[in-house]
């Protein structure tokens, strides 16, 4: 009986993370990158000197001006740290996770 | 036997229309009567006559006489050997392209076909987006560029190598950045992906939403596009699995608004045949800026049977004015099975299953049919170009307002407009409301801040249907009402964008909004409300990627522990029992 139970509870255990309305990569993101948009008028250069101090190693400009305010692609294993410590850089208007989206053809 | 009911058709459809005689639909000087049976014309129009048809005792004749059209038809009105009199109006054959396999696309033309696709289907006539009679309008123009954010373009496909934009300010292969955009020899567009400027599609998905665009039209092979003869700019976003980051569609997007505002290049809509359900602050701002630019933003609304306006799907739920959401239709004008909706968060609904396109294959010249949301926007981007085309001079939202307007209003409507027409949209002149103020009673003070929100707004040529509310700028509608007036209370500290969209009886729309700033409270305790819903995810879960897993865990471990506790006292109830 007790295993019977244990067999129950397991097959909970599972379904609970296969639920079939949100998808196994529903609202996945890349675990390694954020993007940050920064505020408008705000410089290459400040967003270099922000690089630095938060010792960011690998960016990527995503838009190549600043209409709007730049918007970038920063590489770092430690994501919850940096996007802590990015956000309450007040040159930043937003962080979020690289979310992942696929084609919408139905398989 | 076919002429009699051809001519029936004709002078019923006189006698219908001869209350409002359009100059130039008809011939002057001439009708068509039908006569009595047995009896001959007696009148003065004699001689001026000639029997065009006759089948039994019926007698069709034509006569030409000096007199107008409306002056000849009183006078035969008068004639008692007369059964019908009509116009001789002008017919022009419903363009129909010689594409070999233009039957079996039922989304363009839907005559009851059936289709031997992924599935046999048979339609029923008329389940379709109209495109003949949108094509005697207009079939669109070469300048019209529509962008493609996809997996990549076979830009060698024969149905697609004319239609595919050139970057005029590039020369091939010179290794050059010859127009100086950051780009070296982007010729038909680029790869975000693979950060080269060579968007050939290694998935076949990108050449499949292609085709529906503006696969060549009439050119005697494989299918037509929506749009026969605008360009397709190939944006490479997804990889060979059909996977994409926001990353690599900010980039993309950032692409396509420069090229058209340093560039000029005449790019009026971007189809995102794409989606996730993670909500980026980050990529809806590119995409507005995309708007600001006059560029529409065709999103595919989902393939999971779900409500977008409860469970939203980015990017087509951002509540962007530039955005049109498309859900998918099948050849019965039903909404497909597994497409999402949503009433105010899906726009229209377009052809999505069993869909015949252009597919990439090694040899060069594929074809497939295809089912899915994914396939539904590029018909509603097809629709964009040639509403683009025609409306040279109008913005990108009045040109979504057109799409809204003129979509066919279907029964059991699950979004919010109806079914995407073609020769609705090339043909609609609804206007949208017009919007003269939003006010709120505060729009600053301490949390929780109560905020009654007011819109004065009026429909000219029709009635305002609802009012949908955006509260905190988390990218979705948070509330629908009938009524000009709703409170809302903010419950943390924060600038908030609140937006109204009125929405008029054919789904024509407009947007406003309001700045609302939000001070802390006094007292500490109650402010842990995000809106986002993206800082809630545990900081252990650094190595794997989906938010909501951990909750899912939580759940689970919450119940395993329950279940530990019940299950002995069950168990000693049980061996009591026993």
């Amino acid at each position: 009986m007790k295993q019977i139970v244990l067999f129950i509870v397991m097959l909970m255990l599972i379904a609970s993370c296969n639920k079939p309305e949100e998808s196994s990569d529903a609202r996945s993101y890349q675990k390694n990158a954020l993007i940050v948009e920064f505020a408008k008028g705000v410089s290459k250069k400040q967003i270099y000197m922000l690089v630095k101090k938060l010792n960011i190693g690998n960016i990527k400009f995503l838009t190549r001006d600043s209409r709007g305010g730049y918007v970038i692609l920063v590489k770092s294993p430690e994501l919850f740290r940096l996007k802590n410590q990015i956000k309450s850089e007040s040159i930043v208007k937003s962080v979020e996770f690289n979310y992942k989206r696929k084609t919408l053809r139905k398989k | 036997m076919y002429t009699k009911k051809f001519i029936l058709f004709v002078l019923m459809f006189g006698f219908i229309c001869q209350d409002a005689l359009a100059a130039g639909s008809y011939k002057p000087g001439e009708v068509i009567v039908e006569l009595k049976n047995g009896t001959v014309l007696s009148s003065k129009f004699l001689r001026s006559s000639k029997t065009i048809a006759a089948s039994g005792k019926s007698r069709y004749m034509l006569i030409k006489s000096d007199e107008s059209v409306s002056q000849m038809i009183k006078e035969l009105k008068g004639d008692p050997d007369i059964a019908k009199i009509s116009p001789n109006y002008k017919r022009e054959a419903l363009i129909i392209p010689n594409d070999h396999y233009f039957n079996d696309q039922w989304g363009l033309y839907n005559t009851g076909q059936t289709v031997n696709g992924i599935h046999k289907t048979t339609g029923i006539p008329g389940a379709d987006i109209d495109a003949p009679n949108g094509w005697d309008i207009t079939t669109g123009s070469s300048n019209v560029v529509v962008a493609d954010i996809d997996s990549g373009i076979d830009y060698n496909h024969p149905d697609l190598k004319n239609n595919l934009w050139k970057n005029p300010g590039e020369i091939p292969n010179n290794r050059i950045d010859d127009d100086g955009n950051g780009y070296i020899d982007d010729v038909y567009g680029i790869d975000t992906v693979n950060n080269d400027s060579d968007p050939f599609d290694d998935n076949g998905h990108g050449t499949f939403t292609a085709g529906i665009i503006a696969a060549e039209g009439n050119n005697d092979i494989g299918i037509s596009g929506v749009c026969w003869h605008c360009k397709i700019m190939a944006v490479k976003a997804l990889d060979s699995n059909g996977i994409g980051y926001d990353s690599t569609i900010i980039e993309a997007i950032n692409y396509i608004i420069n090229m058209k505002k340093k560039y000029h290049i005449n790019i009026v809509a971007i189809n995102a045949s794409l989606g996730g359900y993670g909500n980026d602050e980050i990529l809806k701002d590119v995409i507005k800026t995309a708007g600001d630019a006059g560029i529409l933003f065709i999103a595919a609304a989902g393939n999971e049977s779900n409500d977008n306006d409860i469970n939203p799907l980015y990017p087509a739920s951002y509540d962007l004015p530039n955005i049109i959401s498309v859900a998918a239709s099948d050849s019965s004008d039903t909404l497909a099975s597994f497409s999402n909706y949503g009433k105010t968060t899906v726009d229209v609904m377009a052809p999505g299953v069993n869909v015949l396109s252009t597919y990439y294959d090694s040899s060069g010249a594929g074809y497939a049919f295809a089912d899915g949301t994914s396939i539904a926007a590029p018909f509603a981007a097809g629709v964009a170009a040639l509403v683009a085309s025609k409306y040279t001079a109008e913005s990108a939202l009045e040109w979504a307002n057109r799409i809204d307007s003129g979509a066919k209003p279907i029964a059991a409507n699950k979004v919010l407009s109806g079914r995407l027409d073609l020769y609705g949209a090339l043909t609609s002149d609804n206007s949208p409301p017009v919007i003269s103020l939003l006010s709120a009673s505060d729009r600053s003070g301490a949390a929780p801040l109560t905020v009654n929100f007011s819109v004065s707004a009026s429909d000219l040529d029709g009635a305002i249907k609802e009012y949908n509310w955006d509260f905190d700028d988390n990218g979705i509608i948070d509330k629908t009402t009938s009524s000009p007036s709703v409170s809302h209370t903010y419950n943390q500290a924060g600038t908030y964008t609140a937006l109204v969209r009125v929405v008029d009886n054919l789904g024509a729309r407009s947007y406003k909004t309001i700045n609302i700033t939000v001070a802390k409270a006094s007292s500490t305790g109650s402010l842990n409300q995000n809106n986002t819903g993206t800082s809630t995810v545990g900081s252990g879960s650094g190595g794997g990627c989906t938010i909501g897993e951990s909750n899912q865990i939580g759940i689970s471990l919450l119940l395993f522990l329950l279940i530990s506790i019940i299950y002995p006292m069950m168990k000693n109830r049980f061996i009591g029992k026993s």
